[in-house]
């Protein structure tokens, strides 16, 4: 397992070091970074709680991280950090309100919560630059250029992917799936479930944050419309469930067929329709495929 | 010693009145039947005693402490241990990790790592003779295995108090057989038990004390040579068939 | 804050409450007869709408006129939902809100690249005369809008309590098996609840139009505002609908006059997270009956 995993980094990390054109590094960069978000998604999910507001954690990291970039001396590197501190924190009041609501109740509260964080960001001209959001967010390393990009969001990629599996195979992880599985059968047997949702919330939403800081610096720019809103929020949902939900590598997998298919394929032919791959995705899954792709191709395979 | 008490134990719910001033009081080490024709609100008592409902009216007290309206997973922390009819499992997980939950969070004393819980689930599994089905998933089990990791469930918090509810349903009469053996093999553990059986030869033979629902009352309460001659329970089942 | 201000806010809130019932009173039926929440039922409203305001503009007849139409060209959309919702998995609220989430994307995206994104206003003159009751002026439009919707509501309850269908339907929304077993065909009942919902949704677009800019992302927020009210309301309930669509849109329009109009969709966000809170179980069958 160890060894195929180094095979398959040292392979990734040898794009830029190559001399791939500036675009592909952009474009795998941003799958990678898609697939760090996917994979957030769904640490959340395998404790049970879906959300339909990632897009809050997201956002909030990335305004984070960019007005302190802006605004302050702080170093580029502590402005990431901080935009994880910050979608982590974002993450609470929904773990709290985890007490309470449930499944699709809980589903449309983290979506009302992302749209006020939008319509705040939105409004807030002192704040956060109103509508027309922050520009000329400096990159992390002004001198790295396009594989600096690259690496981050690689980095992000096998941070996310770590954290999972370290969970995963915890006590934690056991609490996440008892709960998942029956939640009051694992109260019943002395398990307390809010401390455990809350939990899986704040480590959601710490690694969205740092992907939604790692955009920022990215890409330079960001509006309120598109950071918080609706389409970021549904994007890691679709590519989490397309790819597979209960396999480690399934969001990743999700992510990087659908950005890219959706890049490569539509964004040339039919821009209009480029987010045409994703909608189909959902529909395919919810009617469908529900262990998504992962579930074509393999028995599930169970740990130990 | 007092180690399970209720008292006038009311449940509505909304018009219907499913429990009528239950009062009740458990010993340690007893087996005591709970009995009754279907309907009669045997397993909304469990529900009350785990926590899983609040009673309208009456208290219940654990271990000398009152537990009314406590959430569950503090009554289980406090030596609780339940079994449900309809076996409800973690279906996605082994069974040895479904031991291993009731192994790993049953209190702030005791906090095992991952593996360490799931070494403890094999001693369980060896209990209620499941060792062979460790590695297997819930959700391909049979109803007698499924029954078995009930119990496991069960145990696997070292409960003081087990409510087991319908363990022999549905079994086929050797499966009967192993069941009573298997409330012999818990009260030999020290454990105090309260079980609910619809075949009420099943546990006749074991018990010390019955208690017979009827409706959402408790119309008998005493060792079983009377209450088994008594007419009222007589009637009450007789309605039944 | 003037008389004259908070007035006019009251007759604003109350006229946009009592669209905002009707609003919800399609998303309902959908939610009781087949326990499915449409989150892209905002998109069929502004598909009505684009139909509306697309009759309008190419005859500059009086818009109103369209609303058998703009009824009648959601029909298919509402068969088709209703295929695709049938075959979803448990828990049936949960995965719908997966479904229709991305199903009222993709309508987005469709809107978006056959309508462009140009905000569109209807202007129908006869629609703009404002009419004083007192200290508040309304628009002649408005008014109609607040009496259409009551009507439709009207009409609504009356087909669910004193006919035929209807009682099937609401026999149907409340016990599925129960229904089956009464002799009630609950597969025909629930499509033709979907064709109702869709047609009165595409109806409710038409008069969005008449007050509202269409464009293709405007049907979200009329989402959460069915959903609001039949939290609050409970979904069979057209009077607690009405109830809550007036408190929500009084709300708004006080919290409009007092601040500024940017904030109003705060106000529907925060309503809605208040109103889960308040009704944790409030989606699930068998509370809202």
């Amino acid at each position: 397992m160890i060894p195929t995993a180094a095979l398959i980094l040292f392979a990734l990390a040898l794009p830029p070091v190559i001399a791939f054109h500036p675009y592909y590094l952009y474009l795998f960069g941003t799958a990678f970074l898609w697939a760090s978000v996917a994979s957030a998604w769904n640490l959340l999910e395998t404790a049970g709680q879906i959300s339909f507001g990632h897009a809050a954690f997201f956002g909030a990291g990335a305004y984070a991280s960019s007005l302190v970039a802006l605004r302050t001396n702080l170093s580029p590197q502590l402005a990431l950090l901080l935009g994880a501190l910050v979608g982590g924190v974002t993450a609470v009041p929904l773990g709290l309100a985890s007490h309470v609501l449930r499944s699709a109740s809980l589903a449309l509260a983290t979506f009302a919560y992302a749209e006020a964080l939008r319509v705040i960001a939105r409004n807030w001209d002192g704040l956060t630059g109103g509508g027309a959001g922050l520009i000329g967010i400096p990159p992390v390393d002004s001198a790295g250029g396009r594989a600096e990009g690259y690496y981050l969001s690689l980095l992000l990629l096998v941070t996310a992917l770590a954290v999972g599996r370290a969970v995963e195979r915890s006590r934690l992880g056991l609490a996440f799936a008892a709960i998942r599985e029956r939640e009051d059968r694992a109260q019943a047997l002395g398990l307390a479930p809010t401390p455990v949702k809350l939990t899986a919330f704040v480590l959601s939403g710490g690694l969205t944050g740092l992907g939604g800081a790692l955009y920022a610096h990215t890409v330079g720019s960001i509006q309120p419309d598109l950071v918080f809103g609706p389409s970021f929020s549904l994007l890691p949902l679709i590519m989490a469930t397309f790819g597979g939900i209960r396999a480690p590598l399934g969001p990743t997998l999700g992510a990087l067929v659908l950005h890219l298919t959706s890049q490569l394929v539509l964004h040339p032919l039919l821009p209009r329709l480029h987010q045409l791959p994703y909608a189909l995705a959902l529909i395919a899954v919810a009617l469908a495929l529900p262990k998504g792709l992962v579930g074509l191709f393999m028995t599930r395979r169970r740990p130990a | 010693m007092a180690i399970l008490e209720g008292h006038n134990l009311t449940m509505r719910f909304g018009g219907l009145v499913a429990l009528k001033n239950v009062t009740f009081t458990i010993t340690s080490n007893e087996l005591v039947a709970l009995l009754g024709p279907n309907g009669s609100g045997k397993t909304t008592l469990f529900d009350l005693i785990s926590g899983h409902l609040t009673p309208s009216e009456g208290t219940i007290r654990f271990q000398g402490e009152t537990i009314t309206g406590r959430s569950p997973h503090r009554i289980a922390r406090l030596g609780l241990g339940r079994t449900y009819q309809i076996p409800r499992p973690f279906p996605a997980l082994t069974v040895r990790e479904n031991v291993a939950v009731g192994a790993l969070f049953r209190g702030a004393s005791h906090s095992p790592s991952r593996i360490h819980a799931q070494r403890e689930a094999e001693r369980f599994l060896e209990i209620v003779g499941l060792p062979d089905k460790a590695g297997a998933l819930a959700s391909t089990l049979s109803l007698g295995d499924l029954k078995r990791l009930e119990l496991a469930l069960a145990l696997a918090t070292r409960p003081a108090l087990l409510l087991l509810d319908e363990l022999a349903a549905g079994l086929p009469p050797r499966g009967r057989e192993e069941v009573i053996s298997l409330y012999g093999k818990l009260r030999a553990r020290g454990l105090t038990i309260v079980a609910i059986e619809h075949d009420f030869r099943t546990l006749t033979q074991v018990a010390d004390r019955i208690l017979v629902l009827n409706q959402g009352s408790l119309i008998a309460d005493g060792p079983p040579e009377v209450v088994l001659t008594s007419r009222r329970v007589a009637d009450a089942y007789l309605g039944e068939c | 804050m003037s008389l004259a201000t908070f007035a006019q806010a009251l007759v604003a809130g109350a006229v946009n409450g009592c669209f905002y019932a009707l609003l919800a009173s399609s998303f309902g039926l959908i939610l009781g007869i087949s326990r499915a929440l449409n989150l892209a039922h905002g998109e069929f409203v502004v598909l009505g709408a684009y139909v509306g305001y697309g009759l309008w503009a190419l005859t500059g007849l009086d818009p109103l006129l369209f609303l058998p139409f703009a009824a009648i060209a959601l029909l298919p959309l509402g068969l088709l939902w209703a295929r695709m919702l049938a075959g979803l998995r448990e828990p049936v609220e949960l995965q719908s809100l997966v479904l229709t989430f991305g199903l009222s994307l993709l309508l987005q995206n469709l809107m978006l690249g056959f309508f462009r994104a140009d905000y569109r206003l209807l202007i129908a003159p006869a629609l703009e005369r404002s009419v004083a009751l007192g200290p508040v002026h309304v628009h002649w439009g408005r008014i109609l809008l607040a009496g259409i919707s009551l009507a439709a509501l009207l009409s609504l309850h009356l087909f669910l309590t004193r006919t035929r269908p209807g009682r099937a339907i609401l026999a149907t929304s409340l016990n599925r098996e129960a229904a089956a077993l009464m002799g009630i065909n609950v597969d025909r009942m629930t499509s033709l609840t979907f064709l109702m919902a869709a047609g009165l949704a595409g109806a409710a677009g038409l008069l969005f139009a008449t007050v509202h800019y269409v464009h293709p992302a405007a049907g979200m927020e009329l989402t959460l505002l069915a959903i609001i009210l039949v939290l609050l309301g409970g979904v069979g309930r057209l009077l607690g609908l009405l109830l809550g669509g007036l408190a929500l849109g009084l709300t708004e329009a006080l919290t409009v006059a007092l601040t500024a109009p940017r904030w109003r969709e705060l106000v529907v966000a925060l309503f809605l997270l208040g109103a889960l809170l308040a009704r944790p179980r409030g989606l699930i069958p068998g509370r809202s009956q």
